[in-house]
């Protein structure tokens, strides 16, 4: 997985500020800084996950490199044919063509399926917009992405409802996969199933990862969901990344403090390991109107003056491990 | 059945409760045959899929089913009022009575997961927590006032005088949570049944909620009863669990023992199926094969065994009794009969 793979994606300075409108000639009042200067990037074949609270960006941040939504500014550069080309700058016409590169697996497995489709409908979809199959071919190539999914191949005209929870969401993923894609920006995939169902969908995910070496952008919020498939870990807080490393790093030895509490705050499988928990007082503040200096320092438990007026940079500590903190070096914080 | 000891006061006990729904499709059995007793301070975990009846036990107990659908058909809530009588027997209430009336909020409180549905929008949040005090608790209208912003204060609002004046959507989620637990604690409860409070909150809200909802445990020492899917708060907060599966409980313990020896091959599933934080080990995850069957036809026996990764029986498709094992440790399952 290390070095020597290449750079499949990489994201800089990526911001969408969403206008916020006000009164009978809704006039622009200001902007939700949703997204707010992301850097990042991915290799080939390996999972990054981003995690972080709602509203902190990070499903933005996946709409923004799939162009489902254009960015405000900044740069999303995708290998292609070995070279990186700026998708937030490709014309609309060509966007097309990248989704053959591109897709996405949704949260919810009841909205994201039409309900008028069968899943040969829903599944073939894709194969027959980029005329790359037809007829009998289409047929038998939707039948092999439901077997690679572990669906019958039987089922394929019965429509969503038939399904179950965890069945939709392997329709969904037979969908993403039929054009075979590089890269799968899986949105929170699995929170929206029961217990017992989401570990069939992350094996899954990874059996599948293996088989087409796809290349994810893993977004949860469930800590241990995102430990547990990702190489590399990247945390949002209000609309920026504040920490990214490996998944063993950023767990054991957080260097951002609201890693730290965030690690802290997730309740333990085991009743015998008591934590030693960071309350961050308040709330998220308004995105509309973050802070200055640092966005996180009114809830840090660290801050100095210097967190009040200075936006920290984005820096690499060495190792990859990335952090946005004036601090860093200098605090020994608590990690698993 | 366990016999209850002479000193051994509970404050419910639930005996063999079965709660049906009648739909145009056929009978749900929802809650078939539930058996649990809660202890004076004692937090109960109930812990389930969807589906498996956690939710509609509570509701049960409340008898805030609707009266058209649904029926307890079977079976005895006892709920000790501490007032030295012998315990009521909640099946037998009428659930628009003025009796239910005077316990629901009163001395049984409830937390709902969503509190954006479970609050109205077009009362202020002190308005709607005065009411329930008004309503309980003869201290008058100005008393009822002053009581409800004490406890906005007592759960971590700011400045509580000011949010008293505020609606449901000025709040945040963690913020409407917690005044939806002052409004559940307003009248200091003997019980209050939890259904998935932090289920809709984020991690570092929902640890503020836990902390909340322990320190207000250890001061005003009432007994919880929490539901949730979610194993980690369970391992947190309760000091018994019950886990069920399609309507009946499967196994019961004290916590450390459902998650240091469980031994329904449900509980051992799904503790196997969820990753567990900080295991550096990144092995493959033991699903439970198969999916919650679809609820008008639920396998006879035990419900779980179609999809039961242990060596089957014949004898798994008939009635199991809910066995004690050891003390303190039942389960249903023909592996320990």
């Amino acid at each position: 997985m290390e070095q020597e793979n290449s750079i499949l994606l990489e994201v800089r300075n990526l911001k969408k500020y969403f206008p916020v409108q006000r009164g009978f000639f809704r006039r622009v009042a200001g902007y939700v800084r949703a997204v707010d200067g992301v850097s990042f990037f991915i290799r080939e074949g390996e999972t990054l996950g981003l995690v972080g609270e709602s509203g902190c960006g990070k499903t933005t941040t996946g709409r923004l490199i799939l162009r489902a939504i254009e960015p405000t500014e900044g740069e999303v550069l995708f290998r292609r044919n070995g070279e990186m080309v700026n998708i937030a700058q490709i014309p609309r016409k060509e966007i097309k063509a990248l989704r053959r590169e591109m897709q996405i697996i949704f949260q919810d497995p009841f909205s994201s399926l039409n309900p008028r489709m069968t899943v040969m409908d829903i599944v073939g979809e894709p194969l027959l917009i980029h005329g790359i199959a037809r007829g009998a071919e289409l047929k038998s190539q939707v039948r092999e992405l439901l077997e690679a999914v572990g669906l019958k191949a039987q089922h394929m005209n019965r429509y969503p409802y038939a399904f179950s929870g965890g069945q939709r969401q392997r329709i969904g993923i037979a969908r993403a996969l039929a054009l075979r894609p590089k890269l799968i920006v899986a949105d929170e995939p699995v929170s929206a199933l029961d217990v017992s169902v989401q570990a069939q969908v992350l094996n899954l995910l990874r059996d599948l990862q293996q088989e087409f070496g796809l290349t994810y952008l893993f977004i949860a919020h469930d800590l241990a969901v995102v430990e547990h498939i990702s190489d590399r870990v990247a945390v949002m807080y209000l609309g920026n990344i504040v920490e990214m490393a490996t998944a063993e790093k950023l767990y054991a030895n957080p260097k951002h403090p609201y890693t730290e509490a965030l690690l802290s705050a997730v309740p333990r499988t085991d009743p015998d390991r008591v934590t030693r928990r960071i309350l961050l007082p308040g709330d998220v503040p308004n995105p509309a109107a973050p802070p200055p200096g640092c966005k996180f320092h009114p809830r840090c438990r660290y801050a100095r003056d210097i967190c009040r007026v200075n936006i920290p940079v984005w820096h690499d500590l060495g190792d990859d491990h990335w952090v946005a903190c004036h601090l860093a070096n200098e605090l020994h914080l608590a990690g698993i | 059945m366990s016999t209850v000891s002479s000193n051994q006061r509970y404050i419910v006990q639930v005996e063999d409760l079965k709660t049906y729904f009648y739909t145009l499709d056929g009978v749900v059995r929802a809650v078939d045959g539930v058996s649990l007793q809660i202890k004076p301070g004692e937090t109960l975990g109930l812990v389930g899929e969807s589906g498996s009846g956690k939710s509609v036990t509570a509701l049960s107990i409340l008898r805030l089913l609707p009266v058209r659908t649904s029926r307890i058909v079977q079976g005895k809530i006892l709920f000790d009022r501490g007032d030295g009588r012998p315990p009521l027997d909640l099946t037998t209430v009428d659930p628009n009575g003025d009796l239910i009336r005077s316990i629901r909020g009163n001395e049984i409180a409830m937390i709902f997961q969503e509190p954006l549905t479970s609050l109205s929008p077009v009362h202020t949040v002190g308005e709607q927590i005065a009411e329930a005090v008004e309503l309980h608790q003869k201290i008058g209208k100005k008393g009822a006032r002053k009581r409800a912003i004490e406890m906005l204060e007592q759960v971590g609002i700011a400045m509580p005088e000011q949010r008293f004046h505020e609606y449901p959507h000025q709040l945040s989620g963690g913020m409407r949570q917690r005044a939806m637990i002052a409004m559940a604690l307003s009248c200091h409860p003997s019980l209050l049944i939890a259904d998935e409070p932090t289920t809709a909150l984020d991690v570092t809200i929902q640890a503020q909620i836990l902390e909340l909802m322990k320190s207000l445990q250890d001061e005003l020492g009432m007994a919880i009863l929490m539901i949730t899917h979610n194993l980690g708060v369970i391992a947190e907060m309760a000091d018994r669990v019950d886990v069920m599966y399609m309507g009946k409980l499967v196994e019961s313990s004290d916590v450390r023992t459902i998650f240091h020896c469980p031994l329904h091959p449900y509980t051992v599933g799904l503790l196997h199926s969820i990753p567990h934080l900080g295991r550096r080990v990144k092995e493959r995850l033991t699903p439970i094969p198969g999916t919650v069957p679809d609820p008008f036809s639920v396998p006879k026996g035990c419900a779980f065994y179609p999809r039961c990764p242990v060596q089957k029986k014949s004898a798994c498709e008939e009635d199991i009794p809910l066995v004690e094992v050891e003390p303190g440790h039942k389960v249903r399952c023909t592996l320990y009969l």
